[in-house]
């Protein structure tokens, strides 16, 4: 397994925004999924994630509820909001343009 | 929302307890490795909050408070910016108020625009708007189509007795409908009617609100009662609304202190054809334009003119009141207006040169939030907020600034512009101003960005320092070439407008107004008084007035200088018989034999009136200068005989007999070409009410007290009012001109203090972005007096440029200047040969120092840099 890697700040809420693009998690499962993806390269702490939830709750790109889980158990669940797809679109292509940059860089 | 974080969190906890023990892991255990993934909840609950803040507002007032942070980083420049553009934002707010005030304000009658004034066209006697006749007045009325109504006013005055007090008030003679046109309706009571004329019923008098107030308590059982005007008794019929003035064009001769109200009688259509008095006001009828009602009121003075002899019919002028209302001042406000816009713009450029500036200086800072993760968005954000803090700050003292103006301004405010209306910074001037501020704000928000957008990553990082050319700015030169050249536009139309008011200032009235006191009193105390009486009480007056020390003449007159009752004129002719072509007009004016001595007016021949120019002495007149030559060129006037109506009947009958000549009075304008003028005895020509004018040594206010004293002394029963010096008539002939060229000099002068400081700014910042440069020319030889004599060059041309496209400037606007004020002469090579090495000097000065910087550019602290 690669060894977990600082994220950078900001990146974090574009990997939120794609986790819960084609369904809505609660948060734990939003973590475990990104770890799950990266095998392992990304580990998001708690005290990373929740407040990234919150602030991407409070900017209305995405929505949480609460609602019964499978277990039976009361869990609140996050959902990508059309305003929080535009976002995802739009940090894509940031992310894009950034990582050219850097190869453009890395390359030359 | 605490509580949902905490059942949140508690939820996650179970959640991740329940993955671990799928895992394998016993509950205890699985519990344990949860609660370490989790960390500890406090922290992440104070993580969670700590997003919270980050709400719309809370962004907003962290990017303020940046803001004014990075404001207070370059105080110098922030004050800069900020006071400059209060300057601007001050001058435009203070001229916007007096535009709104005066031109936009509207008039105190119903539906104003749809009022026009007509005018008889005696332009041939030289009268261009002359007031109607009785007869003429019954013609339009009836010969007409586009009017609802046309009514007549006529200003004169009269002694109202209350409370055992003579006080003396302008009354405004007015037909049966004349404020019924204007749309007036009674507050109280009712309007005057025609009704009120029947033979047998008392006269009638309407109170206008002020003098309601004041002298009659605002008590609602006056109407109704009897009071006594001019030793009559007379019914109080109704009281005007607050709000209600009459105010007409300055050249009507109107006074705005018009108080009451009497009825013309509505015989007076009966009247002579020839005596003419009224002020007609008419109104339009619904659909009907003014294009149509001065074709209508024209097709009937063709028919008066087919109908009647030469002599007495006239053409009419129609006008919409409205509009003529404001013709005075429309055009120098518009060039101050004008004035004002270009300031502004000044203002605004000034403070973009600063703003890019600071920009400029600012890239290292910028680099450093870029590479911290601010994207652009923020950056563009604070840049925003920047601006709109500056343009609030600025904005804000900027209105202070304006009410401050105001203040100063109504000091001098002239006459016509203060019956308008009034400067005040309401709502709507506030509103403009802050859109402005707005607009402004973000053009200033906008300005920085250009630099930081031509920032690359890379170079940012790499070189932060400043490494790499930096582009000239060329942007900075151009806007300080703009503003070098906008602000030699403003100084020769200050230079222009202010020698036109000097120059009115040469022009000899004719009269001396210095070291004289004016009041006016009625002729007599009581209405029935006859002519004998009238002249024992002038005889009085005068000798009691020539008693006091001090007092060097005394004299009495119809009409002041620069009065605003109307003017008093009428026919001469040399000829016996009647004629038909129409006679020349001249202005009369009846006075006592110290008049001459008292004003100051020259007799160049013969003699003043006498004592024995009396009632029962021969009929005499003295002429002016112009008519004398007119009439008898070559010869002496005196002798001569003339024929002149003094008593207003339409037609000249009365011969009297030239005994002086006097020197021209420049009396109703100090520009526009005059008539001729004769003067009668005031015991042969009684007029009522009469001004007098007192000569005196020393300061003629000091007078004030005793002249109360005399004339109560000799009258008590006298009403004394309008106690004023002389000169406080002649200033207002000046005072529209003064106002004018006093406002566009004070904006030159905050202009060329601006564009100053923007070309120092803009020559200091070049300066120290060549200082690498100056070092390896001082390496190589060069002396520091030739880099300080390089860069003052360089200022130099940016001047000299900006000179050349502001004299072009210069000739435009004079052009323009000169079409609306025509005393400003052409071109004056003085005003350009003054102000251009003004500026040229200032400009020279802002330049100084950064030269001088230069010159002492350490060679080997440059090279170290590097």
């Amino acid at each position: 397994m690669a060894r977990p890697t600082e994220l950078v700040r900001g990146t974090l809420d574009l990997l939120v925004l794609k986790t819960l693009e084609l369904e809505p998690r609660h948060g734990i499962a939003v973590a475990e999924r990104i770890r799950q993806i990266t095998s392992g390269t990304f580990a998001v702490k708690p005290g990373s994630l929740f407040p990234a939830l919150h602030r991407l709750e409070q900017n209305g790109f995405v929505r949480g509820a609460w609602t019964q889980s499978a277990a039976g158990r009361r869990v609140k669940v996050y959902e990508l909001t059309a305003q929080g797809r535009r976002q995802l679109a739009a940090e894509r292509r940031e992310w894009a343009r950034v990582s050219l940059a850097m190869a453009q860089v890395l390359e030359s | 929302m605490e509580r949902e974080l905490d059942a949140e969190l508690e939820s996650s906890l179970l959640e991740l307890t329940a993955r671990h023990e799928a895992a394998g892991l016993a509950p205890k255990a699985a519990r344990r490795a949860a609660q370490q993934e989790m960390g500890s909840l406090p922290h992440v609950k104070l993580a969670v909050r700590e997003s919270w803040l980050i709400s719309p507002w809370d962004l907003a007032a962290l990017d303020l408070k940046q803001a004014w942070r990075g404001l207070r980083a370059t105080p110098g420049l922030s004050l800069l910016a900020v006071v400059t553009f209060a300057i601007g934002i001050g001058a435009a707010a203070a001229i916007l108020a007096v535009v709104r005030g005066t031109l936009l304000a509207p008039l105190p009658y119903h539906d104003p625009d749809r009022l026009v004034l007509i005018w008889a066209d005696l332009t041939k006697a030289g009268h261009p708007r002359a007031p109607l006749s009785g007869p003429e007045l019954r013609d339009l009325r009836t010969r007409t189509g586009s009017f609802d109504g046309v009514g007549g006013v006529w200003a004169n005055s009269v002694t109202l007795e209350e409370g055992g007090e003579a006080l003396f008030v302008r009354i405004g003679l007015v037909t049966g409908d004349f404020l019924p046109v204007l749309g007036v309706e009674a507050a109280a009571g009712r309007l005057l009617s025609d009704a009120d004329a029947v033979v047998g019923s008392p006269a009638t008098v309407l109170l206008g609100h002020g003098l309601w107030r004041r002298r009659f308590g605002s008590d609602p059982r006056v109407v109704g009662r009897s009071i006594t005007v001019n030793g009559q008794p007379t019914l109080v019929v109704g009281v005007l609304p607050e709000n209600f003035r009459l105010l007409l064009p300055a050249d009507a001769g109107t006074p705005d202190t018009i108080e009451a109200y009497q009825l013309l009688h509505p015989g007076i259509v009966e009247g002579p054809r020839g005596q003419r008095y009224l002020r007609v006001v008419g109104r339009l009828k619904a659909g009907v334009s003014l294009e149509q009602a001065t074709a209508d009121v024209e097709r009937v003075a063709a028919d008066l003119t087919r109908e009647l002899p030469a002599s007495q019919a006239t053409a009419f002028t129609t006008v919409g009141l409205a509009r003529d209302m404001t013709k005075e001042v429309r055009g120098p406000l518009a060039v101050v207006s004008a004035g004002v816009a270009v300031l502004l713009l000044i203002a605004a450029v000034n403070v973009l040169g600063v703003l890019v500036a600071r920009a400029a200086s600012r890239r290292r800072e910028i680099a450093v939030r870029v590479a911290l993760g601010a994207g652009f968005t923020r950056i563009l954000r604070l840049s925003v907020a920047e601006g709109c803090t500056l343009a609030a700050l600025g904005a804000l003292l900027g209105t202070g600034l304006a009410y401050l103006a105001l203040q100063t301004l109504r000091a001098f405010q002239p006459d016509v512009l203060r019956r308008l209306g009034s400067a005040a910074l309401d709502g709507r001037v506030l509103a403009v101003c802050g859109a402005l501020a707005c607009a402004w704000g973000l053009l200033f928000a906008l300005a920085p960005l250009r630099e930081y957008a031509r920032m690359e990553l890379g170079t940012l990082l790499g070189s932060a320092r400043g490494g790499g050319r930096p582009p000239r700015p060329r942007l900075r030169s151009a806007l300080v070439l703009a503003q070098v050249a906008l602000t030699l536009v403003l100084l020769v139309g200050a230079g222009a407008l202010t020698r036109s008011f000097l120059g009115l200032l040469a022009i000899d009235p004719g009269f001396v107004a210095e070291g004289v006191l004016t009041f006016r009193v009625p002729a007599a105390a009581t209405r029935d008084a006859n002519l004998g009486a009238r002249v024992a009480l002038a005889r009085s007056l005068d000798e009691a007035l020539r008693g006091r020390p001090g007092v060097i003449a005394v004299g009495a007159a119809s009409h002041l200088p620069y009065d605003s009752i109307p003017n008093w004129g009428g026919p001469y002719t040399t000829s016996e018989g009647p004629s038909d072509a129409v006679l020349p007009s001249a202005d009369y004016r009846a006075v006592s034999p110290g008049f001459f001595d008292a004003a100051g007016v020259t007799l160049v021949r013969g003699r003043a009136f006498a004592d024995g120019d009396g009632p029962t002495g021969d009929p005499v007149a003295i002429v002016d200068e112009r008519l004398a030559q007119k009439v008898w060129p070559g010869r002496s006037a005196l002798g001569e005989r003339l024929r002149v109506d003094p008593t207003s009947t339409g037609t000249p009958e009365r011969w009297v007999t030239v005994v002086g000549v006097a020197r021209h009075v420049r009396h109703r304008s100090l520009v526009t070409a005059l008539n001729e003028q004769i003067y009668f005895p005031l015991a042969q020509a009684p007029r009522n009410p009469v001004a007098y004018l007192v000569r005196t040594t020393g300061d003629p206010a000091a007078l004030t007290t005793a002249v109360r004293e005399v004339v109560r002394g000799v009258e008590p029963r006298l009403p004394l009012y309008e106690v004023l010096p002389l000169t406080a008539y002649l200033e207002r002939a000046r005072a529209v001109q003064r106002f004018t060229a006093v406002l566009v000099a004070a904006f030159a002068a905050a202009a060329l203090a601006l564009a100053s400081i923007g070309l120092y700014g803009v020559v200091a910042h070049l300066t120290a972005q060549r200082r690498r440069e100056f070092g390896v020319r001082l390496a190589l030889g060069a002396t520091p007096r030739q880099i300080g004599a390089m860069v003052l060059g360089e200022g130099g041309r940016l001047v000299g440029l900006g000179i050349g496209l502001g004299l072009i400037g210069a000739v435009v606007a004079s052009a323009v200047l000169r079409a609306q004020f025509a005393v400003v002469e052409a071109a004056d090579p003085a005003i350009y040969a003054i102000v251009v090495p003004t500026l040229a000097v200032a400009a020279l000065v802002a330049c100084a120092r950064p030269a001088l910087l230069a010159t002492r550019a350490d060679v080997a602290a440059v090279l170290r840099v590097e």
